[in-house]
């Protein structure tokens, strides 16, 4: 068990590594001279080579990356160009903020798709299977966007339930803050439904046509013992893996909506750094991305082995 | 659905009743409601929406189809010399996927467009090289199977070249799974696409695009001016919707 943790982290690292050799590529490289992308096709080429200068953009590449991921490793990732601060301070604010959201969409998602994919199982071939399945699926397909725009439409300026921005007055109480989120996460939820409904199904079918499943019958247990103690012990591990690899699909859905709903978090933080050329920022922000969904897919791998009765040792099977 | 959307994407210009791209006049009749000239109204420009919802198809499904295009040409021909070679380069490869895929779309696509700045070829080149990946990783798994088979030995005996067996005896019995696959991209690809106009990295200003037109007019919407925003809302709806079904529709026929 701890030799499997210890090489799935070793991997967890390469990766970030990669990752890393990855965004510094892109941020540095291929805009070309960093200086000149800042300050536009009109500033003087004095102006230009100084700030290149003070950037440390006009060093050998070998030795920026050096000095950019030595300063990672120990939590600086630089000054953002645009807003004059640390990278890292404005990287936590917008995570916090990001987390908010992200944990609102997750507490809607999780019971409500497990419950659909858990009913399209046990009513499998008819019509709620066929509504739960075409309907997840349609849904997992419209971009956050779309469907944001509509709720917007609807619920905060025709019906006027709820307000058309997630950013809440400064200290608010946390049901002020919750009622501004509400919204901007169902388009997050309606996308991640399909797939967590469609996992949970796949695993209570596997389940349900088991040897042990068809054991537990035949002694004579009720069914509903048989599919609260038997199918969903089995069928619920996939659906811990769907969710955590979930929280990379999540970030990239997260700068669309922060965007609409005007709201103070990562993507909405990654998004003006792109518009605004700030790679110092944009570089920071998406390393950071880059390693919350590694240690999101790590904790999933664990978390799974863990609760495999197949794989845990020494436990009561 | 998809029909009446690939009908329009070719037909589209010829039936807008306007110009989607505006005259000057257009100004003078800015953010009218939906009237019996103008079906959907007017937007901030006083174009016609109907018309721009209608060019927006041809847009929406170019740049998505050519994406996914080249996406999966790239992307077929890594995943047989990946899975026909194996060993060494499959790990290392695999890898290098990792670390990409731990990125999301929306952001890898944000950064590469901030460099070459917005542009239709752009988003056709980045969206069709993150998912030649993607698919070269179906068809690798493919292609794996396939290579355990008699055939292949066979081929192999009579000392055909590994581009010969590849392209002439793999790759015809691979092909369901990759045309699956075509489609299932494909539904996304109009997804980024359109995420990405929607946040301003997609196309140049003023091309008739569904995502773009709802970043212009969303502000609009406190003043209870909806109709540039929700018609090409629901164009969009209605397309990934039809083409996820049909995707949905080959992939079973393929497995009965």
């Amino acid at each position: 068990m701890t030799r499997f943790v210890l090489r799935r982290i070793g991997l967890a690292l390469i990766t970030l590594f990669l990752l890393s050799v990855l965004v510094f590529i892109g941020t540095q490289l291929l805009p070309g001279d960093v200086g000149r992308r800042v300050l536009g096709p009109f500033a003087t080429q004095e102006a230009v080579d100084d700030l290149n200068a003070r950037l440390g953009t006009d060093r050998a590449l070998i030795v920026q990356y050096g000095d950019w991921i030595g300063g990672a490793v120990q939590g600086d990732l630089g000054d953002s160009i645009s807003f004059s601060r640390p990278v890292s301070e404005l990287l936590g604010r917008a995570l916090r903020n990001s987390a908010k959201l992200a944990v609102v969409a997750f507490v809607i998602v999780v019971p409500l798709g497990v419950f659909g994919g858990i009913m399209a199982a046990l009513r499998r071939g008819k019509p709620t299977d066929r509504l739960i399945t075409v309907g997840g699926l349609s849904a997992t397909v419209i971009p956050e966007f779309v469907s944001g725009i509509v709720l917007i439409i609807v619920f905060a300026v025709w019906l006027d339930w709820f307000p058309g921005t997630a950013t809440p007055p400064p200290d608010s109480s946390f049901i002020t803050q919750l009622h501004h989120l509400i919204l901007p996460a169902i388009p997050l939820v309606l996308v991640l439904f399909g797939y967590i409904s469609r996992i949970t199904r796949a695993g209570v079918i596997e389940a349900l046509e088991s040897d042990y499943v068809r054991t537990a019958t035949l002694k004579g247990l009720p069914r509903p013992t048989v599919i609260r103690r038997e199918v969903l012990r089995n069928a619920l591990l996939p659906t811990i893996a769907v969710v955590a690899s979930q929280v990379g699909y999540l970030i990239g859905g997260l700068v669309v909506v922060e965007v609409l709903f005007n709201y103070q978090g990562i993507g909405r933080l990654l998004f003006d750094a792109a518009q605004k050329a700030d790679f110092p920022l944009l570089a920071g922000g998406v390393l950071v991305v880059g390693a919350a969904f590694q240690i999101s897919m790590l904790l999933a791998d664990v978390a799974y082995s863990l609760l495999n009765p197949r794989i845990r040792v020494g436990g009561k099977a | 659905m998809t029909a009446m959307w690939v009908f329009l994407a070719i037909f589209g210009e010829a039936i807008a009743p306007f110009d989607p791209l505006g005259t000057p006049e257009d100004v003078l009749n800015r953010l009218e409601s939906p009237s019996a000239d103008n079906w959907f109204g007017t937007d901030q420009l006083g174009r016609d929406v109907f018309s721009r919802v209608l060019a927006g198809a041809r847009q929406a499904l170019t740049v998505a189809l050519a994406a996914t295009a080249l996406g999966t040409v790239v992307g077929t021909f890594l995943g047989l010399l990946v899975g026909y070679f194996g060993g060494l380069v499959d790990d290392i490869i695999g890898r290098i996927l990792d670390a990409f895929l731990s990125i999301p779309l929306v952001i890898t696509g944000m950064i590469a467009l901030t460099a070459l700045g917005p542009n239709t070829l752009g988003v056709i080149i980045v969206i069709g090289l993150v998912f030649a990946p993607l698919i070269a990783k179906t068809v690798r798994a493919a292609v794996l199977a396939e290579r355990q088979l008699d055939y292949v030995s066979a081929a192999q005996l009579r000392r055909e070249r590994p581009l010969h067996i590849m392209l002439v005896e793999i790759l015809p019995n691979v092909i369901n799974v990759i045309i699956v696959e075509f489609t299932v991209r494909l539904g996304y690809a109009i997804f980024v696409v359109l995420a990405l106009s929607f946040l301003g990295f997609g196309v140049e200003p003023s091309v008739p695009d569904w995502g773009l037109s709802i970043a212009d007019h969303y502000q609009f919407l406190t003043n209870d001016i909806w109709w540039p925003v929700l018609f090409p809302a629901a164009a969009i709806a209605s397309l990934v919707v039809g083409i996820n079904l049909l995707s949905d529709a080959i992939a079973q026929a393929f497995e009965q």
